[in-house]
Formats: structure tokens, C-alpha cells, sequence
């Protein structure tokens, strides 16, 4: 009986120490030098902004629609030095999925729309790769992001012009205090 | 008086004159008779809001390379883009001045807004939704169909906010 106690407490013991692992499968994505999909956004140069990364890029983007949920964009620099973005489009992961895929190297991107997608949360993440590219990159096929058709726009119209108004304002006062301060001197 | 005085009083009226100039321009009526729209498509030429006695005419404009035309005689009305992120079509947007589109932040839920096309014919929306969101948020740009309007002007302290109105065609 001892016995028996002495295992079902040992095999408790040890259930009890074990953390359960949360799995996250990432989709397969297929590289940018081998692409598949169908092009939602091309662009043979230009400007472009890479999920996650503060930096813009000058070079050639192109995006591939995968499926209903998945992207890669493909973004080739002047130098040959590409960054494909696997975009995963947020379904039913739980937060602490999300920070296991934090940790794992992807971005939360909380709006799709902002990057030309559905107005849904996407996982992006990022990976080099060589597209070869001389003028904009040729490597990857026609090498593309999502983030090609976004960055473009940086927002809404400027639709006040209310600091124009503002700045005459106190230009306006400045410079005619100075001048009665300067001709006042001049006076004395 | 020396030279520096007279320096800094001549920029002084320079810039009391530009100020004057920025007043004369947010407030001088703006009139349809001097806008000539010539198109073959058919395209909103002239936006009405009767409750707030707004009767603008509408100019195109477009979208290039993250640039928006912009004008300070009417509203404008977004005719191309080369951005895939804008979908749906009726973007319409204009200067928060008193003389434009200062007065849509008193409409409200209900409220109607008339546009009328080159075709002459008029077509009446129903305010859906107001909101005000960040100036980078271009998601509200999405419309579903022509029977949606976006109506977009600057808000906020130093015109950092959007206010957005958004409406739905009743015929």
C-alpha cells in the first residue's frame, strides 16, 4: 500500500511539474525566390515599409496572395538584398499564443488595412533573402509586398492649414514687438 | 529709426498682411458660378447640406504617390488613385475652414447631404456615422459601393484629428 502511495505521489509530483506547451503552427509560406499565389500588389520601385521595421526601403515590391488568410511580400532593394514579410492573418490565437509568436520573431499587426489588407490583425514576419537585383531587384520572380500599396499613403488630406494661420500670427507679433523694441533704443 | 527696426517692422507688416490674407481666404464666400467642371464621366459637382446652408461645388481630384490634391475653392472629390488601399469610390473631403467644411461638425445622425452630378441629376444621403480618428487611419476609406459617401475634414488641435462622416444614399 505504502508502495503504491509512494508512485501515485511520484507520478503526481511529477504531472504537477510539468508546463503544458502551447502550440502554435505557422503556416507554410513559399520563399520569394520561388513564389506562388496570385499578384494583389506590384510595384517596380518606389518606396516601401516593411512591417515591423521603423525604416523605409527603396526597391521593387510585390505581393502574392497565398490564400484567404496568407501573404508574402516580397520587397527587392537596388542591391539585391531582399526582406520577404510572411503575413498570417489573425484567426482564433489566443494572447498567449500571440506572445509565443512575439517571442518567435512576428510582429502583431492590429490592423490590416493600414498595409492594403482586410481590416483584420495579421502576424507579419520578416526574413532576408538574396533577390540579386541590380535595378530594383529581379530575384524572387516579380518580388512584391503588401506594404508597397500602404506606404504610399501616409494618412488622410491635410484638410486645415490652421498652423499656417497660427505661425503668421506670432511671426506677426515677434517681429513688430522687435521692431518697436529696436526703434525705441535707436530713440534713446 | 535705424536699420534694425525697420527690418523687423517691415516683416512684421508682411506677416500681418499675410495673416490677413489666411482670414480673407478661410472666410470669403466660395461661389458655384466660378467653377466649371468639363468631364464626360459622371461625378458630383456641387455638395449641399441644407441644415448647415453648405452649398460648395465639388472639384476632382486625385491621389498620386500618397499625395492628396487639395483645393481651397470647393471640396474635393477623389476621381483616381494609384493606392490599392483605397476601395469603393464617393471620397469627399475639403478644409476645416468657416467658408468649407468648418460647419459639418455640427451634423448629426439623420442629417442629409445632397450631391449633384454632371448628369444633373441629385442623389440624397442619410448621415450613418460620425466619428473622429487619427489623421494616418485610412481605413475609413473603404466604401462599399456609390451608395456610400466619405466625408472627411481636418479636426483636432493642430488639425492632428479627422473628423469623418459617413452616409448612406436614400435615392
Amino acid at each position: 500500500m505504502k508502495a503504491l502511495i509512494v508512485i501515485l505521489l511520484t507520478i503526481f509530483s511529477y504531472l504537477s511539474g510539468i508546463n503544458p506547451v502551447l502550440a502554435v503552427v505557422a503556416p507554410n509560406f513559399p520563399s520569394c525566390n520561388n513564389p506562388s499565389g496570385t499578384i494583389k500588389a506590384q510595384y517596380d520601385s518606389g518606396t516601401h515599409g516593411i512591417a515591423g521595421d521603423m525604416g523605409t526601403y527603396t526597391g521593387k515590391d510585390t505581393v502574392y496572395q497565398l490564400d484567404n488568410d496568407n501573404l508574402i511580400q516580397c520587397f527587392c532593394a537596388v542591391d539585391g538584398k531582399g526582406i520577404q514579410t510572411n503575413w498570417w492573418k489573425d484567426g482564433s490565437i489566443d494572447p498567449e499564443q500571440k506572445q509565443i509568436l512575439i517571442n518567435d520573431g512576428w510582429n502583431y499587426i492590429p490592423n490590416g488595412a493600414l498595409w492594403g489588407l482586410k481590416e483584420e490583425g495579421y502576424y507579419a514576419k520578416n526574413a532576408n533573402y538574396n533577390c540579386g537585383g541590380t535595378d530594383g531587384g529581379t530575384g524572387g520572380g516579380e518580388i512584391t509586398s503588401v506594404a508597397a500599396s500602404t506606404s504610399n499613403i501616409l494618412g488622410l488630406a491635410s484638410t486645415g492649414n490652421n498652423l499656417y494661420l497660427i505661425v503668421s500670427v506670432i511671426a506677426t507679433t515677434i517681429f513688430s514687438l522687435l521692431g518697436i523694441f529696436f526703434y525705441q533704443k535707436a530713440k534713446h | 529709426m535705424n536699420k534694425l527696426a525697420k527690418i523687423f517692422l517691415g516683416l512684421g507688416f508682411f506677416f500681418s498682411l499675410l495673416t490677413l490674407f489666411f482670414i480673407y481666404q478661410r472666410n470669403v464666400p466660395i461661389s458655384l458660378a466660378n467653377t466649371q467642371i468639363i468631364t464626360s464621366e459622371t461625378i458630383p459637382v456641387e455638395i449641399i447640406i441644407p441644415g448647415l446652408n453648405i452649398d460648395l461645388p465639388i472639384i476632382p481630384a486625385t491621389l498620386q504617390k500618397g499625395k492628396w490634391e487639395l483645393t481651397s475653392k470647393g471640396v474635393s472629390y477623389l476621381i483616381s488613385s494609384d493606392s490599392a488601399d483605397i476601395s469603393g469610390s464617393n471620397i469627399l473631403y475639403g478644409h476645416n475652414w468657416p467658408n468649407l467644411l468648418g460647419k459639418i461638425t455640427k451634423l448629426q445622425i439623420g442629417d442629409k447631404i445632397l450631391l449633384r452630378y454632371t448628369n444633373q441629376i441629385n442623389r440624397e444621403y442619410i448621415v450613418t456615422s460620425i466619428k473622429i480618428i487619427n489623421s494616418a487611419d485610412i481605413s475609413v476609406l473603404s466604401n462599399e459601393s456609390l451608395d456610400q459617401l466619405t466625408l472627411y475634414t481636418c479636426s483636432g488641435f493642430l488639425d492632428s484629428k479627422r473628423l469623418v462622416i459617413k452616409a448612406t444614399v436614400v435615392y
